[in-house]
């Protein structure tokens, strides 16, 4: 090679090395993830600043199941929110925290939670990665002090390597954090019941299964639809108050927006895999199907705010066996698939 | 144009140049001096002395004795007497005011903490010269800023200045202690916010920014804070999160007197 080839390398080079500071994209930054949507589910939006990532989405999943995150390291994510059930809290009306103190709310599933613009059954967090830090630091449930949760993180052997392949970054922030979870949570789609197969024609329902879908729908029956819309994510994600109390014992609603109409609102919670998610309602008053049933059959009570459709409800207008029915009609919702999916499990 | 393309250009016409052998010496000294002189300056030309900072120092007071934390000796216009154990809000978007009412806008979110002298200084730079006739902030955090605690600075959540049940963060809040009508000490816990909550305190100045540092000096009289328009009386309001309509009345109290609760002085 001339010694001028040479010194032109040697040049490029410092060229090259002058500027460090420089915006040229990264070649081995964090590879896209390719989100498969079931097709009975609409698309779901990703938030400009935080796509979705190969790296990002397995850190999230890790983060989520490491007690590591709690106050004395004993409680995770995961121990509220059990895949099995729906990513619910195991037949437990109220979740224990890692003090042994229990909330008054039962747990929500998260599947399909990325359809969602508000969080918790009142809505009060409004984005999925702002609600990552709430039970963080709830003292009810993981206790922990967020500084002290990311200094350990920092000093953890693995975690910082897994950021830096994550976030292009190896020093830690709670941003990065929220990010991780609230992509992992985006992941969890159900979408293939047998409903969902029946849809596209690959299962037939039984004739049970047939006239619960029609209780579910008929106006003067279930009337169901109006809030837990048929299909998709089987939720309008509304806040109503469907008359559980005449005087409601937790204000829900209002107390984000602290407007008194909204007292005793809470959001409509999807359908699907109700079957394995009881106790049912924010306070988790219900253990089984039949007992909401009952609820909106006969029990419910008119506080001031009573959702309209529910105040125009006839009492008694089901069965017992439409009721029935409308049970094994719920129960076609579980996704199996989902529910015992490897991907969305403990690592 | 990035630095780097630019290095690489100058250095393939000096090497063109000088193509025989004895002028590569020749252009080792002037390529090095390229890059020397190129190497990661930024793009802009250098600023004009066109611009001003300031430094501004925030200090406690109740009425007109400085804060002392943990005391109990400090009385409001409701004649409670009262403790400050623990005081902290977010200082934001302060702005310089123009005489045509326009403002500059330094976008700061400073979270102020009574315990911390270092929280208590608010910095602004690359303020245009001219005069100003009034400063205007925020005690909160913007709408637009309080819908996602997913951000950094001061307003990254380790700081604990939010709720875990609702999304946005504390603007202010005060734990302490007061003595109630029948002598007893008593808890109090003041924990403001929520979008409507944020308040605007406004205040004459006059200021010249031209070019050097100006230190302003904003006092808070949280006495002025309890009293100025509405009397804040602790045997009724002591305990407060935002979280409940009955909690509307005593925002709106706190959101009107704020503005009266500061003042500003020019010191430098
Ligand atoms: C101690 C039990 C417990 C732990 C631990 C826990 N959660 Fe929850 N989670 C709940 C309860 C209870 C609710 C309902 C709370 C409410 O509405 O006030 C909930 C609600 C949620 C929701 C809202 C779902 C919706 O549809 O609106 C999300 C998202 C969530 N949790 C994610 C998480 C994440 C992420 C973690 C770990 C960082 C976590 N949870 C840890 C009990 C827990
Ligand atoms: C007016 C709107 C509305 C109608 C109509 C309605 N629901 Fe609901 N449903 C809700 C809301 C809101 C909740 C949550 C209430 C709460 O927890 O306070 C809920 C809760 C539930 C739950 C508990 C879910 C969980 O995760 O805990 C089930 C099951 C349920 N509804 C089934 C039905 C069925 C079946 C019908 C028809 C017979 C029906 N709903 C009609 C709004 C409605």
């Amino acid at each position: 090679m001339s010694l001028q080839r040479i010194l032109f390398f040697v040049l490029f080079g410092a060229a090259l090395l002058a500027c460090n500071d420089d915006d040229l994209p990264q070649a081995d930054g964090p590879t896209p993830y390719s989100l498969i949507i079931p097709s009975s589910l609409p698309g779901l939006p990703i938030p400009n600043n935080n796509p979705l990532t190969e790296e990002g989405v397995e850190l999230g999943r890790k983060l989520f199941y490491d007690p590591l995150l709690s106050g004395n390291n004993t409680q995770s994510c995961g121990n509220c929110h059990n895949q099995a059930d729906g990513f619910t809290d195991n037949q437990l009306q109220y979740s224990t925290g890692i003090d042994g103190i229990s909330g008054d709310r039962n747990s929500m599933p998260l599947f399909n939670i990325g359809y969602a613009n508000n969080f918790f059954w009142d809505g009060g967090a409004t984005t999925l990665e702002s609600q990552v830090v709430a039970p963080i630091m709830n003292p009810i449930e993981m206790h922990e002090d967020l500084a002290n949760a990311i200094s350990e993180l920092n000093a953890h052997p693995d975690y910082p390597l897994l950021f830096n392949k994550a976030f292009g970054s190896d020093s830690i922030t709670t941003s990065m954090v929220m990010k991780a979870i609230a992509q992992f949570e985006r992941t969890l789609l159900s979408g293939n019941s047998k409903y969902d197969r029946y849809m596209k024609g690959q299962a037939t329902l039984t004739p049970q299964e047939q006239n619960g879908l029609i209780v579910f729908r008929a106006a003067a029956k279930g009337d169901c639809t109006h809030c837990h819309t048929l299909g998709g994510t089987f939720t309008d994600f509304g806040y109503r108050n469907t008359g559980l109390d005449s005087i409601a014992v937790d204000s829900g609603r209002a107390r984000i927006t602290l407007n008194p109409l909204d007292l005793g609102r809470f959001k409509t919670p999807t359908l699907r895999n109700i079957a394995v998610t009881a106790p049912y309602m924010h306070d988790g008053r219900f253990f089984s199907l039949q007992e909401v049933l009952d609820h909106y059959n006969t029990g419910f009570h008119y506080p001031v705010n009573l959702d309209p459709n529910l105040r125009a409800a006839v009492k008694g207008r089901m069965t017992a066996q439409e009721m029935t029915d409308l049970i094994a009609f719920l129960q076609t919702l579980t996704d199996t698939d989902f529910l015992t999916n490897p991907a969305y499990g403990r690592p | 144009m990035n630095f780097r393309i630019r290095n690489l250009l100058i250095i393939f016409t000096t090497m063109k140049m000088f193509r025989s052998r004895p002028s590569i010496l020749l252009s080792i000294p002037l390529i090095a001096f390229t890059l020397l002189i190129n190497g990661c300056k930024d793009d802009t030309e250098d600023p004009l002395p066109s611009t001003g900072s300031i430094k501004m120092t925030v200090e406690h007071y109740t009425g007109s004795t400085p804060l002392l934390l943990g005391q109990l000796n400090a009385t409001n216009a409701a004649g409670n007497t009262y403790q400050v154990d623990l005081l902290k809000y977010y200082l934001s978007n302060v702005s310089l005011i123009r005489s045509d009412s326009s403002l500059f806008n330094l976008g700061n979110y400073d979270l102020i903490d009574a315990d911390n002298p270092s929280s208590q200084i608010v910095r602004g730079k690359d303020i245009p010269n001219g005069n100003y006739i009034g400063i205007r902030f925020f005690i909160g955090v913007d709408s637009a800023r309080n819908n996602s605690i997913d951000q950094s600075g001061d307003l990254d959540p380790s700081y604990g200045m939010f709720w875990p049940w609702n999304t946005g963060y504390i603007f202010f809040k005060h734990e302490g202690f007061y003595t109630d009508t029948a002598g007893n000490i008593q808890s109090l816990l003041f924990h403001y916010g929520t979008d409507i909550a944020l308040a605007t305190v406004s205040l004459p100045l006059s200021l010249e920014i031209n070019g050097t540092e100006k230190s302003l000096n904003l006092r808070f009289d949280l006495n002025a804070l309890y009293a100025d328009p509405n009397i804040i009386d602790f045997n009724i309001d002591n305990y407060h999160q935002s979280d409940s309509g009955n909690d509307r009345n005593w925002i709106e109290a706190l959101k009107q007197n704020f503005p009266q609760a500061f003042s500003i002085s020019v010191i430098r």
